[in-house]
Order: C-alpha cells, then structure tokens, then sequence
C-alpha cells in the first residue's frame, strides 16, 4: 500500500451535527498534501480521527499501514492548530521529553533536539526556559518538538496561522526541507494561495464533504486554461453582461475572469483595448479559490472568505 | 502502565521536585514551626509586666483586705520572677497586684451605688485597672438557699479578657475565708489539709507476658504519646494529600489552558497521561514524607527531655501504613481532582466543581475528636470503613492503641483499593473527553454522561 494515509468513508457526528460526513481520500506517500477549506468545514475533526484523539462513527482509517489503533502515533509528528509549550521548562528539557514521549531514547532525543535547534539558529537557547522565548522562537521551537523523532509522517494543522513573514518562510522551508528527506506532509490550510504553492495533492473539503481531490495540475486542467487575470480602467463595468465572460471576481488590485469559451481571451482582449486603458492582461490558470467558489458555489464563498478574515486571530 | 506513563511521570516528578515551590514549601513546613517556636520565645520574653491596680471595698470590716494585702506583698516579692540562675535575680515574668483599700460607702442602696459609679470612672480614666467588692457577711457560712444577707462578691473592670487578677483574688479569698470559717468552727487547719490531702492518678499500658515468660507490668502510659502521635501522623497525611492533589488540578488545567493538552494525548493515550500524573504527585508525597518523617524521627530520637515512649511510638508498622494510606488517598483524590482539571477550561469553572471535593477531602477532619476519644465506637468504626475518609481515619485509630481488629483493616484495604480504582476509572472517562473539551464548564450531569460513555 503505498498511501501515507487513507480514509474509506468516514464519518464524525457530534450530536445532531455531522462534522464529517463520508470522506474518503489517499494520501501517497512523500508527497505534501493539502487539506484546504474554509474554518468549520471539518478539516480539524479529520485529523484528530487520523491521530484517533477522536474516533470516528463510521468508515476506516488507516495511517501508515495501522488501521484502529493508535500504533502509528509514534511515527507521525503532529503540530495542532493551538498550540502552547511549556512555559517553565527549559527548551532542551522539552525537547527531550517530546522525544521520549514518542518512543526515543532520552539521550537520542537530547542529540536531536541539539542538532535541531543548531539548524534554527537557537542552540544559544537551548538551556534557558521557554518563557524567556520570543514569539517567533516559541513557534519554531514548537516545530522542533513535532518534527524531532524524525517521523514518516507530519501533520500540521493550520500551521501558516499568525506567523509573521519571516517566520513563515522559515517554517515553509522546514517543511519543503522534510518533504525533500521523504517525508510525508499533510496540512490543513483555510489560506487557498499558500496550498496552490506548495502542495502535489489537494482535497478540498465543504461543510464536512469533499468538494474536490487530486493533483494540482490535474485540478487545474480540468477545470482551467480559460481564466483572465486583467487591470484595466472601468473593466468591471465594461464586462458586466459580455457574453464571452462567465463569472469575474473583483480581488482589489486585479480581476479574474472566468471565460465562458476556451479561446475567448483573444477577442476579450481586443474589446477591452478598444474601449480603455488595459495595465495587465495575464491568461492564467484558475485559482484554488476560484475552482473552490465554481464547484462549492457563493454559499461556500462567503464561508471562504469569512473563514480567511476570522483565522487571522489565532494567537 | 505503560512506557508513556513512566515518562510522563519521572518528566511530572522532576519537574515538581525542582521547582522553586518545591523547596520553599519543604523548608517553609520547618521554618513555619521553628518560626512559632521562635515566635513563642520572644512573647515569653516580652511578658506584660505593667502593674496592675485595684480597688478594694472590702466591708468585712478588714479581714478580706489584710488577707489581699499580704497576699500581693508576698507575690510581688516571690511569685512573679523567673527562677534566679548562676546568681543573677529572675527576670519579672508576670505584673504585680497592686491592691488600694478604698472605705466601702455608708449604708443605702443609693450611696453604694454612687461609690460604684465613682470608683467605674476611675477605672475609665485608667487610675485603677479595676475594683473587688467583699460583701459584709462573706465570712459566716451561707445558712441556707434563702440567706439574704451581704455577701456580694464581684469584680469590675473595663478589661474582661485579663482573668490572671480576678482568678488570683477568688482563690485568695476563698483560701482565707475557708480558714476563716475552719477556726471559726473550732477545727485545725492543719489537720484539715491533711485529711483532704489528694491522690494522683497514673495512666498505665496493660501488663504483658515476655517472651521468656515474666508477667512485665507496662511503662506509665504517655499523653504525648497517645494523643500527639495519632495527631500528629494523621494531620501530616492530610496536609501531604491537600497540598498535592488539588494541584493536578492546576496542572491539568494549565495544560488545557496552554495549549498542550492536544500534542500530548497525541502521542501519549489519555489514560496512561492521567496515570503517569498521578504516579508522578504519589512520588512527589512519598518524597515529601520521607523528608518530613525522617527529620521528625531524627529530632525524636536525639532531643532530650522527650519521653521516650513518644519515639517508640512510631513503629515500623504504623509508617507502613501511612506510606499505603497516603498512596491511595493520593490517587482516589488525584483521579478525581485530574478528571476536574481536563473537564473545565477556565480557573472559575474549576472552582465551583472543586468545592464539592475539598468539602469531600476535609469531612474524615471534623470526627478526629470523636474518632480520638473512643477509636472502637460504631460511628468511629463505619466512618472509617468509607472510603473517602478511609485513609484520614483509619490512619488515626491505627495510631491509637490497640488499633483496630485485623478483619477491619482488611475491610478498609479492599474497600478503598476498589474505591481507588474506580475513581480512576472514572476520572480517566472524564480526563479522555474532558482534555480536548472546550468552551463552559459541564454539569455533574455532564460528567456523569462522560465517565458512562463507551
């Protein structure tokens, strides 16, 4: 079997709420995996039934050959969405413990820990307590203690959630770095951008349903190709009601265009020049967040967008 | 139990015994005592010595007066120093009576009652701390329950709490006017004393037939021994069991509150987290007694002046029992106080669920007396089979000789390893779901559905 991990129709009820409902997906082995959705769609009741912090209702699970139990605990690192260390203890301290926690001889998590926090330029850290850290330091210290027993398998939870840039690069290389190494990474994400550039395979759930999986390209290709991304003066109200134009999406600085025939960018282009000032005019592939709005519907695109404003609070 | 606890644990464990909490609190334990000890010291030192100055109307005429005066004249020069020592006087440990004789009013109820008023005023002004009133007929033995005749005797004064002054002028003068009356009825004195002379009393253990066959008439029975032992032990295990279970409240709770409770049940099962908390708090005691009950056993063993029956008190068996009851109290009550701390998410939620246990964890406190007083009774006896007040309880009347029956013990044992169990139990059911629970605090009810869940 070569999925990392694998769901055969599973389903999470608490009381009269389903919060997952039927989901089935496979994700191969060493790939990054993308788990995207608006908040409250269900993605972090699937992950805490993938760690079996929760038990699911119905259906099967299995993570790295396991099924039903939580063997495979030890192999996996996982990074939940809230997230908070120790404060009292000293860094290396917990990091040893983390390691032990997971089956690593005390010394063997010490080394890894060392070496670890030498990769982030911590190790002048190491003996002082996690009270002393900064925010940023916290955060990657955090990252350590998921990754430190070297596991087959990293789950992260909303791991991009209230990192300033700089620290999310530094997080986004660690994980690109881990995956390099053979590591399979799943993460959930409600930020649609992040996902389209950095995963191989994506599902997209809604409400506790699967929208959409595969991989990016094959997501792009088939519902692609026939997307416009334009700046031009009064384009909105240039476009509204041409019939070469399905839908358009105001983003602020640009807008994106959904064709309604595949080579219809040509004779858009020509009406646009014709009539106003066009800055950018970009055929491009859809978005993440486009394809999501097409299949799930406006329903779904006000959850997307109201879930992308209230994440920016955690922490 | 398995691995993860172990870690859980001796990770739990180190951290509480290096914390800063840790070591104050066994230093504060002894500083606290030597420090009331000291406290005691200084006030011995610091004895109030202000004179204090009293009024007497005395209207027998002089005889109670005399009696007081020289009383105070002899007291003042004998009564109130510490014992001289290497040739240097006694330092005054107590104040001296100074009596004033003041001439009881003319007949008339009005007259008697203006002196009173008069010599009230003299107390407020703080002339005199306060004034003896000696009825006219005191000295005549009372002739029958209507004998209307003078015999007040009162003391007044704005102080009611100094009793050291009107306990010393009741016992001057009833010890003059028994004389009094003694040689008013034509009898020696001397030989009454005698005739009434008191025998004491002494508290023996029970003799015992030795090993090589003597009949061996026990050592005189020790109240230190008896009662302060018992206390002693079993205020010690509820002082370990209450300054270490509630705190896995706190603990479990911080978790919550933190953020780490997710990573952690994670990788470790919730139930082997619970254990190896509470296996982590069982040392933490454990090493808190060994501290506590080997420093006590130290200063017994080598301060004088102790008898020695205090020591020998302290058997082998009677620790036993208190290292297994303070290990069962520990987790019955720790399982309980876990499961609380994971059920709430805030410090406020947790009170209003912690009030109920602590009431739980206190009770076995208010039948010590009782329990004391006659170990065997049936209330001592069926209190101390209840498992929640087991370990308190049963500790004590081990502690009192000849300690409860052997069936009883057993009893106890059984009744609380499967009260302990199933506190656990039940504690790990509310602990799973209650670790990754948010928002406001369940209901009993809530809870009752949690530990009932499959």
């Amino acid at each position: 079997m070569d999925a990392a991990v694998a769901l055969e129709r599973v389903t999470k009820t608490f009381g009269s709420h389903v919060a997952v409902r039927e989901l089935s997906l496979a994700v191969p082995r060493g790939c990054i995996y993308g788990f995207i959705g608006p908040n409250g769609s269900g993605k972090t009741t699937t992950i805490r039934m993938l760690l079996r912090i929760l038990l699911p209702d119905a259906g099967r699970i299995e993570v790295l050959g396991s099924e039903g139990t939580r063997a495979a605990n030890d192999r996996v690192g996982y990074l939940p969405e809230e997230r908070g260390l120790y404060k009292k203890m000293k860094v290396l301290d917990l990091l040893a413990y983390y390691g032990a926690l997971k089956g690593l001889p005390r010394r063997d998590a010490r080394a890894a820990g060392a070496e670890w926090l030498e990769r982030m330029g911590l190790s002048a850290w190491g003996g002082r307590k996690i009270e002393a850290l900064s925010k940023g330091m916290a955060q990657k210290v955090q990252f350590i203690s998921t990754v430190l027993h070297a596991p087959d398998l990293v789950i992260l939870d909303e791991p991009f959630s209230g990192l300033d840039p700089v620290n999310l690069n530094v997080l986004r290389e660690a994980i690109l770095e881990l995956n390099r190494r053979g590591t399979t990474v799943l993460f959930s994400t409600h930020d649609m951008e992040m996902a389209e550039r950095m995963c191989d395979f994506l599902c997209m759930i809604f409400k506790g349903e699967k929208v959409l999986d595969g991989t990016l390209d094959a997501i792009q290709a088939r519902y692609g190709t026939d997307s416009v991304r334009l700046r031009a003066d009064g384009a909105r109200e240039l476009l509204a009601g041409h019939p070469s134009v399905e839908a358009l999406v105001d983003m602020g600085n640009y807008q994106e265009v959904r064709l309604a025939q595949r080579d219809a960018a040509q004779s858009l282009l020509q009406f646009l020049a014709e009539r106003t000032r066009v800055s950018l005019f970009e055929i491009s592939r859809p978005s993440l967040h486009d394809i999501f709005v097409r299949i799930a519907g406006p329903e779904a695109a006000a959850a997307a967008a109201s879930g992308a404003r209230g994440a920016d609070d955690v922490r | 139990m398995s691995v993860k606890a172990l870690v859980v644990a001796r990770t739990e464990y180190l951290k509480a015994v290096r914390s800063k909490a840790f070591i104050i609190g066994v230093l504060l334990m002894p500083l606290l005592m030597g420090g009331s000890f000291i406290a005691l010291a200084i006030s011995e030192k610091a004895k109030d010595t202000q004179p204090r100055t009293f009024a007497v109307v005395d209207r027998t005429g002089g005889l109670l007066w005399t009696a007081l005066d020289e009383a105070a004249t002899k007291r003042n020069e004998r009564d109130i120093f510490a014992p001289p020592s290497a040739g240097t006087p006694g330092k005054q440990l107590q104040p001296r009576f100074v009596p004033q004789r003041v001439e009881p009013a003319a007949d008339g109820a009005s007259n008697a009652a203006a002196s009173d008023l008069q010599l009230s005023e003299r107390v407020r002004s703080g002339d005199i701390f306060g004034f003896v009133i000696l009825g006219h007929d005191l000295p005549t033995p009372r002739a029958d329950e209507s004998d209307a005749a003078d015999r007040e005797f009162s003391w007044q004064t704005e102080t009611p709490t100094y009793n050291d002054l009107p306990d010393w002028i009741e016992s001057v003068v009833n010890s003059t006017l028994r004389s009094h009356r003694l040689a008013q009825a034509g009898l020696d004195q001397g030989l009454v004393d005698r005739l009434s002379q008191r025998e004491a009393l002494r508290e023996m253990g029970l003799a015992r037939r030795t090993a090589s066959g003597e009949v061996r008439r026990s050592a005189e029975s020790d109240k230190a021994a008896n009662f302060g032992v018992p206390l002693v032990l079993t205020l010690l295990l509820f002082m370990l069991v209450m300054s270490t279970a509630p705190s896995l409240l706190n603990a479990v709770l911080e978790e919550k509150m933190q953020k780490i409770a997710e990573v952690l049940v994670a990788t470790v099962p919730p139930f082997d987290l619970m254990l190896g908390k509470l296996l982590a708090a069982v040392l933490m005691t454990l090493t808190l007694s060994l501290i506590y009950v080997g420093a006590g056993m130290i200063f017994l063993n080598n301060a004088s002046g102790l008898p020695p029956q205090v020591a020998a008190a302290i058997t082998p068996r009677i620790l036993m029992w208190f290292a297994l009851f303070q290990v069962l109290a520990l987790l019955i009550y720790g399982s309980l106080f876990a499961a609380i701390g994971a059920s709430c998410s805030e410090m406020q939620d947790a009170q209003s669920l912690m009030g109920p246990m602590m009431l739980l964890l206190m009770f076995p406190m208010f039948f010590l007396g009782p329990v004391l007083q006659s170990p065997d009774s049936t209330m001592s006896r069926l209190m101390s089979l209840f498992p929640p007040a087991t370990p308190v309880l049963m500790m004590l009347r081990i502690a009192v000789p000849p300690g409860p029956a052997a069936w009883e013990l057993v009893l106890a044992v059984v009744l609380t390893v499967l009260c302990t169990a199933l506190c656990i139990w039940a504690g790990g059911k509310i602990f799973r779901i209650g670790i990754l629970s948010q928002g406001q605090a369940p209901t009993w009810r809530r809870l009752a559905q949690w530990i009932m869940s499959k």
